[in-house]
C-alpha cells in the first residue's frame, strides 16, 4: 500500500527526558492520505513522541521513518524539507506578526490552499496575531502548517483551550488534508473528536502503545479508553473499573459510534 | 557647553551603534555579547597591524573588517553548538569567558599599550552655527541612524525580518517551519562584528586607544541597549547619543569631571528599576 | 536495600577534607619565604572566589563587581589604619569586611527587579563605577607612601599566613552553617525559582540582599587581608578586569563549594607564577581561565561540582542499590513497602465520608473558601467567578481539560497573580491583600507542576527549609516515610523527577500548613507508586490536620485520593460534589472526551447527569 510507504513510520522509539524515559520503545505507523489518531492520558507521553517525530527532542534509540526516509538523526529544517509538518500544542502564532506575515514566513507556495481552507482568515489578514481569538489562532498555526504543503502533519492538541464549536470547525479541515492524500498524526484529547474522522487509533499509555486498531474498533470498545482515561492499572478486568464511570462513558462513546453509524461520513473511504 | 555636549556625539554614535548589535544579538540569538567590543578591538588591532606590515589602507581596513566579521561568526557558532539549550544566564557567563580571552589574547598579540590610530576618515570638519563637527562624528552619527532604520524596515517589511523575527519569539517553532534559523543566526553574527568592527575604527583616533579600554566600551553601549529594553533600536540609539553627550557634557564640568562615567550609568540603574519595578517574579514557568 | 548512605561515603569525604586542612595549615612550615607569600596571596585570592560562590553560585545573580567590594575593604582598612594605627590587626581586617556590607546591600538592590543578564550589566557597571572612584580618590596612603603595618604576632608572615587560612577557614565554616539554616539554603532556593521559595514562605528580596551583604563582607576581608599582607594596595588589584576574570575562575572552579574556591584562589596565584617560571607570558594564563570557563559553563558544572558529584552519585547509588546505573530504566526511590508510621492510621478511605460530602459549605471547619475568584489577561478571562471550598478534612480533587485554568486557579490562590479579584480565605480570614509568602506563613502551600524542589539541598535540607522552623530528624523521618520519599540525605539533584514530587508533598506537609495545594503530585510516578500516593494523600486529612486539594488527571488517582471534585472548564466550575457523581456528570464527561458527545451523553445521563452540587 502506497500509503504506508509515503507515510510515517516509527520503529522502537524510546525518548527520554531529563535522563529517565518517557516513550519507551514505541512502534507506529501514519500512512499517507489516512488520520491516525493518538489517544491516551495526560502524561502518557503523546507530546514527546511528537517532538521526537519533528526533532525538538533527540530519540534516544529507534528510527523514524518518513516516506522511506530515515530521518532519526536529521535536524529539524531537514525533516521539514522531508515533508514533516509539526503543529505544536497551544497555538504558537508569532504574536507580534501579522496573519499575513505568519502565513509568509512559513510558506513555500501553499498559501492559496491554507486560505481556502479558512476563508475567516482572509478578513483578518492584517491583524497581529497576538489579537486574534483562540479560534482564530488555532486555525492559523493550522494555515500555517499547511502553507508548506506537508507530506505528513503531526497535530499536537488542536482543541486544546478551545470552545467546542470552534473544535467542530477544524476536525474537518484535518480530515480534508488527509483525503487530499496527507498524512495526518493526530493527538487529541477529545477522544470522541478524533476518532469520529480518525481511520486508524493508537492508544498511549505510560510511554507505551497499549492498544492499535482501526479507529472505528476503538470507538465501540470504549472500556479501553475509559481505563487509559478515567482508569490507571493493566488489569483486563472490568470490575477494576467503577460502575458509574462504566456507564457513563459507555453510553457516551457508544452514542458516538452509533452517531457515526446514522450518519457516515461522505469523506471516509 | 554646546561644544562640549557635541564633542560628545561621536562617543554616543559609537555607544548607539555597539548598542545595536547587543540589541541584534540578543533578541535574535539569546546572547549578551559581553565580548562584543573585544571584537570589534580585536579587528581594528589586526587591520593596524596589517598596516604596520606593509599593507595599504584600504585592503588592511577591508581585512579588519572580514577578522571582525569573521570572529563573531565562530562565536556565534560555537554558542550555538555547545550552548544552544543552555539559559540565557550561561550564554552571558560563556561570553564574559569569551571577553577575557579577547583580553588577554588582544594584549598579548598588540601589547597593552595605546596605538595610533590613523584616522579612517579625512580631517574633514563642518561648521554648523559656531559649532564644530568633524567627519568621525557625523559619520557615527549617520551611521546609527542608518542602521537603526534599515534593521527597523528590515524587520517590519521583509520576509528575511518577519523570519528573523520569528526566530527571536520562538526558535524552536521557526525551526519547524523550516525557517533556516542556523543561517540567519550566523547572518546576524556576523553584522555584529561587521558593525562593531566599524564602531571601533571610528572611535579609536579619538579615544584612548588600548585594546582593553576599547573592549570596555561594551559597558555604555550595554547601557544604551539596556535603555532600549533589549529591543527597541531606535531608543538604543538615542539612549547611546544621550549617554554620549551626558558623559561629554559632565567632563566639561570640572567639579563632576571624574564622574562622567558613573553618571550616566546610575542614570540608567535608576530607570531601570523604575521602568521594571513590576517585574515582582521571575519568568514563570 | 538500605535506606541510610553507607558511612563509608560520607567518611571518605570528610576525611580527605580533614587531612586537606591539616596539610595546608602545615604547609607555610616548609616553604620559602617567597612561597610563603604566594600562598598567602592564594589563600585571600580564595576569599573573592568564595563571595562568588555564594553570590553567583548560590544565589544564582551573576556578579561581576566583586573585587569592588574588595577595593572598599582595603580602602577601609587603609583609612583606619592611618588614623588609627594602634587598632589589631584582626580588627582591622574584620572592619575591612563589615565596610562592604553597605556597599553589597546597595549592588543588590537592583537585582530586586532585574533578573539574569541584567543584574550582570548593573553589577559590571558597579565594578566601573567603583574603578573611577577609586583612580579619583585611590586608597588612602598610597600616593603619600604610607603603609600599613602590622602589629603584633601577624608582622610574622607565618602567623599572618594562618590568620588568613584561619579566617578562610571561618567564613567557610560559618557559609556551612549559614547554608544549612534558612538564610543560606533560601538562596538556593531562590536560585531554582522564585516563585517555589515564595511559596515556601521565604522573602526572595531577603534572600537576594543577604546574599550580596554575605558577598560582599566575604570580599571586604578579602580585600582588608590584602592590604594588610602589601602593606600597600595597587587600585589596579581591584578593577573591572580582574573582577571579570575572578568570575570566570570561580566559574571554573566551581566556587560555590569551598574546595572549589579554594582551588581557584590557589590558581589565581600560581598560574602566573608557573607560566613565569616556563618563560610563558602571564596573558596566557587567563586564556587558560578563559577557556576552562567555557568548558566547565559546558559541562554544566566547574570541577569542585564535578568532583562532589561523582561522590554523591556513588552514595546515592549505594543508597539505593543500584549497580552503577546500568540500567536505563528509571531507578526511583522505590516505596519501602510496609512502612511503620508513627500515627495510627483511622479509617481514611474517602469512601468513609462520602456520606457528608455534599455538605461542603462555609464554615469554621473549612480550610480554604474561594469566593468569586476571576482572573483576567488582557481581555481574557482565564477564571470566571470561581467558588469552592476545601474542609479541613477532606480531600477535594480540581479536575478539568488542559487548559481549563487549574494552575491559575493554583497560581492566584497562592498569591501569584495580585491582580485577582473576589476572595481567598484562610480559615475563615482574608488572605487576598496577602503576598505570596505571606500566605504561605499563613497556612496556604502549595507544590509546582514541574517540581522545583532545590536541586543542591539534601532532602532533609529542604525539608527543614520548606518548614520553616526546627523539625527534629525523627519528624523528618517520619515525613518521608509517609509519602514513601528517599532518605534523607539524599541530595535532591541525584533523585529521579516523579520522586522529586514526593519530596515536595512531604515539604508542603513539614510547613504543617492549613491547606495543603497539590498540583499533580504523582506526574512522572510509575503506576504502584501513584497508588500508594493516592492512598496516603487520602490520609492527609486525618494524620495531619489540614485540608488538600489535588489537581490530577489521574482519574483513579482523584477516585482514590479524594472525596469530592471540583470541575473547571473555560475558567469556570462545571461541576462540584463527591467525585463519583461529578465524574459521572455529562458535562464532565463532554469536557473530558468532547464536545460531541454533548447531546447523547446527556440523554444517557449517568447517576448524576442531572443533579451536581454547585458550591
Amino acid at each position: 500500500m502506497s500509503g504506508v510507504a509515503s507515510g510515517l513510520r516509527l520503529e522502537a522509539v524510546r525518548v527520554d527526558r531529563g535522563g529517565f524515559p518517557v516513550v519507551h520503545g514505541v512502534d507506529l505507523v501514519a500512512p499517507a492520505g489516512e488520520v491516525t489518531v493518538l489517544l491516551g492520558p495526560n502524561g502518557a507521553g503523546k507530546t514527546t513522541l511528537m517532538e521526537a517525530v519533528s526533532g525538538v527532542v533527540r530519540v534516544v534509540s529507534g528510527t523514524v521513518n518518513l516516506g522511506g526516509r530515515v530521518l532519526t538523526r536529521a535536524s529539524r529544517v531537514a525533516r521539514v524539507r522531508a515533508g514533516l509538518s509539526h503543529v505544536e500544542q497551544g497555538r504558537t502564532v508569532f504574536a507580534d506578526l501579522t496573519v499575513e506575515e505568519n502565513l509568509e514566513i512559513a510558506g513555500a507556495g501553499g498559501y492559496d490552499r491554507a486560505r481556502a481552507l479558512f476563508p475567516e482568515l482572509a478578513s483578518r489578514r492584517n491583524v497581529r496575531a497576538g489579537l486574534l481569538s483562540g479560534g482564530e489562532q488555532q486555525m492559523l498555526v493550522l494555515a500555517r502548517a499547511i502553507a508548506r504543503e506537508p507530506a505528513m502533519i503531526l497535530v499536537d492538541e488542536l482543541s486544546l483551550g478551545l470552545a467546542p464549536v470552534i473544535v467542530k470547525r477544524l476536525i474537518p479541515v484535518v480530515r480534508a488534508l488527509a483525503d487530499e492524500g496527507v498524512g495526518v498524526l493526530l493527538v487529541e484529547q477529545f477522544a470522541a473528536d478524533a476518532l469520529s474522522i480518525g481511520d486508524s487509533a493508537y492508544l498511549l499509555n505510560r510511554g507505551t502503545i497499549v492498544h492499535h486498531g482501526p479507529a472505528e474498533v476503538l470507538a465501540e470498545q470504549p472500556e479501553l479508553l475509559r481505563r487509559a482515561y478515567f482508569g490507571g492499572g493493566d488489569e483486563p478486568a472490568d470490575d477494576a473499573v467503577p460502575a458509574y464511570a462504566a456507564t457513563s462513558a459507555d453510553a457516551a462513546v457508544t452514542a458516538d459510534a452509533a452517531e457515526a453509524a446514522t450518519h457516515p461520513d461522505p469523506k471516509r473511504g | 557647553m554646546i561644544q562640549a555636549g557635541v564633542s560628545g556625539l561621536v562617543s554616543g554614535g559609537v555607544y548607539a551603534l555597539l548598542g545595536i548589535c547587543l540589541v541584534l544579538t540578543y533578541r535574535m540569538a539569546g546572547v549578551l555579547n559581553l565580548a562584543l567590543a573585544a571584537v570589534g578591538a580585536f579587528a581594528a588591532f589586526a587591520m593596524i597591524e596589517l598596516q604596520e606590515e606593509g599593507w595599504p589602507y584600504l585592503p588592511a581596513v577591508l581585512a579588519g573588517f572580514a577578522v571582525g566579521g569573521a570572529v563573531a561568526v565562530v562565536l556565534g557558532l560555537a554558542m550555538n553548538r555547545w550552548f544552544g539549550e543552555s539559559d540565557t544566564p550561561t550564554r552571558a557567563g560563556v561570553s564574559i569567558a569569551v571577553l577575557v580571552g579577547l583580553l588577554a589574547l588582544g594584549s598579548r598579540l598588540f601589547g597593552g599599550d595605546a596605538r595610533p590610530f590613523p584616522a579612517i576618515l579625512p580631517d574633514v570638519k563642518v561648521r554648523i552655527a559656531g559649532v564644530v563637527l568633524t567627519a568621525a562624528t557625523l559619520i557615527a552619527l549617520a551611521a546609527s541612524v542608518v542602521i537603526a532604520a534599515l534593521l527597523t524596515a528590515m524587520l517590519g517589511r521583509t520576509r528575511t525580518g518577519h523570519q528573523l523575527r520569528a526566530v527571536a519569539a520562538r526558535p524552536v517553532t521557526a525551526e519547524l517551519l523550516g525557517i533556516p534559523v542556523r543561517q540567519l543566526t550566523t547572518a546576524v553574527w556576523a553584522a555584529s562584528g561587521l558593525v562593531s568592527t566599524g564602531a571601533v575604527l571610528l572611535i579609536a583616533p579619538v579615544q584612548s586607544s588600548q585594546f582593553s579600554s576599547l573592549s570596555l566600551l561594551v559597558l555604555p553601549a550595554t547601557a544604551a541597549a539596556l535603555l532600549g529594553a533589549f529591543r527597541s533600536f531606535w531608543l538604543t540609539v538615542a539612549g547611546g547619543i544621550g549617554i554620549g553627550v551626558l558623559s561629554s557634557l559632565i567632563g566639561d564640568n570640572e567639579r563632576i569631571a571624574a564622574f562622567s562615567n558613573i553618571i550616566p550609568f546610575v542614570v540608567v540603574v535608576v530607570v531601570l528599576c523604575v521602568v521594571q519595578r513590576r517585574e515582582v517574579w521571575d519568568a514563570a514557568r | 536495600m538500605r535506606l541510610v548512605s553507607p558511612p563509608g561515603a560520607v567518611g571518605r569525604s570528610t576525611a580527605v577534607a580533614m587531612v586537606a586542612v591539616v596539610a595546608v595549615t602545615l604547609l607555610p612550615l616548609g616553604l620559602t619565604s617567597y612561597w610563603l607569600f604566594l600562598a598567602t596571596s592564594g589563600v585571600i585570592a580564595a576569599f573573592t572566589a568564595l563571595s562568588i560562590g555564594v553570590v553567583s553560585g548560590r544565589a544564582g545573580l551573576i556578579s561581576l563587581c566583586q573585587l569592588s567590594f574588595a577595593a572598599i575593604g582595603a580602602w577601609a582598612v587603609a583609612w583606619l589604619s592611618m588614623h588609627h594605627p594602634d587598632l589589631p590587626v584582626l580588627v582591622l581586617v574584620l572592619a575591612g569586611g563589615a565596610a562592604a556590607v553597605p556597599f553589597g546591600l546597595l549592588a543588590g538592590l537592583p537585582a530586586l527587579r532585574l533578573r539574569g543578564v541584567n543584574i550582570a550589566i548593573v553589577t559590571l557597571g558597579c565594578a566601573s563605577v567603583v574603578d573611577t572612584l577609586l583612580n579619583r580618590y585611590g586608597i588612602p596612603g598610597v600616593d603619600d607612601g604610607i603603609i600599613v603595618t602590622r602589629s603584633g604576632v601577624f608582622g610574622d608572615d607565618l602567623y599572618y599566613f594562618w590568620l588568613c587560612w584561619g579566617l578562610l577557614l571561618a567564613v567557610v565554616v560559618g557559609l556551612a552553617l549559614l547554608g544549612a539554616r534558612p538564610t543560606g539554603a533560601a538562596w538556593l532556593a531562590v536560585r531554582r525559582s522564585e516563585r517555589s521559595a515564595a511559596a515556601m514562605g521565604l522573602s526572595v528580596p531577603r534572600a537576594k540582599l543577604t546574599a550580596f551583604a554575605a558577598a560582599a563582607f566575604v570580599a571586604g576581608l578579602g580585600g582588608a587581608l590584602l592590604v594588610v599582607q602589601l602593606g600597600l594596595a595597587a587600585n589596579q588589584s581591584f578593577g573591572s578586569f580582574p573582577s571579570l576574570v575572578a568570575f570566570t575562575v570561580a566559574v571554573m572552579f566551581g566556587a560555590r563549594f569551598p574546595e572549589g574556591a579554594m582551588f581557584a584562589g590557589a590558581a589565581t596565584v600560581l598560574m602566573p607564577e608557573l607560566l613565569r617560571r616556563v618563560d610563558v607570558p602571564a596573558d596566557v594564563g587567563s586564556m587558560l581561565f578563559a577557556v576552562g570557563t567555557v568548558f566547565a559553563l559546558r559541562q554544566g558544572s566547574g570541577v569542585a561540582e564535578a568532583l562532589r558529584a561523582r561522590a554523591s552519585r556513588r552514595r546515592a547509588d549505594a543508597a539505593l542499590g543500584r549497580s552503577a546505573a546500568i540500567s536505563g530504566e528509571p531507578a526511583p526511590v522505590a516505596l519501602p513497602v510496609a512502612v511503620p508510621v508513627a500515627v495510627p492510621v483511622e479509617a481514611t478511605r474517602p469512601g468513609a465520608r462520602r456520606a457528608a460530602a455534599g455538605s461542603a459549605r462555609p464554615g469554621p471547619a473549612d480550610a480554604l473558601e474561594v469566593r468569586d475568584l476571576t482572573v483576567r489577561y488582557g481581555s481574557v478571562v482565564a477564571l470566571d467567578a470561581v467558588s469552592f471550598t476545601v474542609p479541613a478534612d477532606r480531600v477535594i480533587g480540581l479536575i478539568g481539560p488542559n487548559g481549563a485554568g487549574k494552575s491559575t486557579l493554583v497560581d492566584a490562590v497562592s498569591g501569584f497573580l495580585p491582580g485577582h479579584t473576589g476572595d481567598v480565605r484562610l480559615g475563615g480570614r482574608s488572605v487576598t491583600g496577602l503576598s505570596a509568602a505571606k500566605r504561605a506563613r499563613t497556612g496556604i502551600r502549595r507544590t509546582f507542576q514541574q517540581g522545583l524542589a532545590v536541586p543542591e539541598l539534601t532532602v532533609g535540607q529542604y525539608l527543614r527549609l520548606a518548614a520553616g522552623r526546627a523539625l527534629p530528624r525523627a519528624e523528618v523521618r517520619a515525613l518521608l516515610e509517609f509519602v514513601g520519599g528517599p532518605p534523607s540525605d539524599l541530595v535532591i539533584a541525584d533523585i529521579d523527577v516523579g520522586t522529586r514530587r514526593l519530596v515536595d508533598v512531604a515539604a508542603g506537609l513539614a510547613a504543617r500548613p492549613r491547606v495543603l495545594l497539590l498540583d499533580e503530585p504523582a506526574a512522572g510516578l510509575p503506576a504502584d507508586t501513584s497508588e500508594l500516593l493516592a492512598a496516603r494523600i487520602a490520609e492527609i486529612p486525618v494524620r495531619f490536620g489540614c485540608g488538600v486539594l489535588l489537581i490530577e488527571h489521574d482519574m483513579t488517582m482523584v477516585q482514590a485520593a479524594c472525596s469530592d471534585a471540583v470541575v473547571l472548564d473555560f475558567g469556570k466550575v462545571i461541576a462540584a460534589g463527591p467525585v463519583e457523581e461529578v465524574l459521572a456528570h455529562a458535562d464532565v464527561v463532554s469536557a473530558y472526551l468532547g464536545g460531541q458527545q454533548l447531546g447523547g451523553g446527556a440523554e444517557a445521563g449517568g447517576p448524576g447527569g442531572q443533579q451536581v452540587v454547585a458550591v
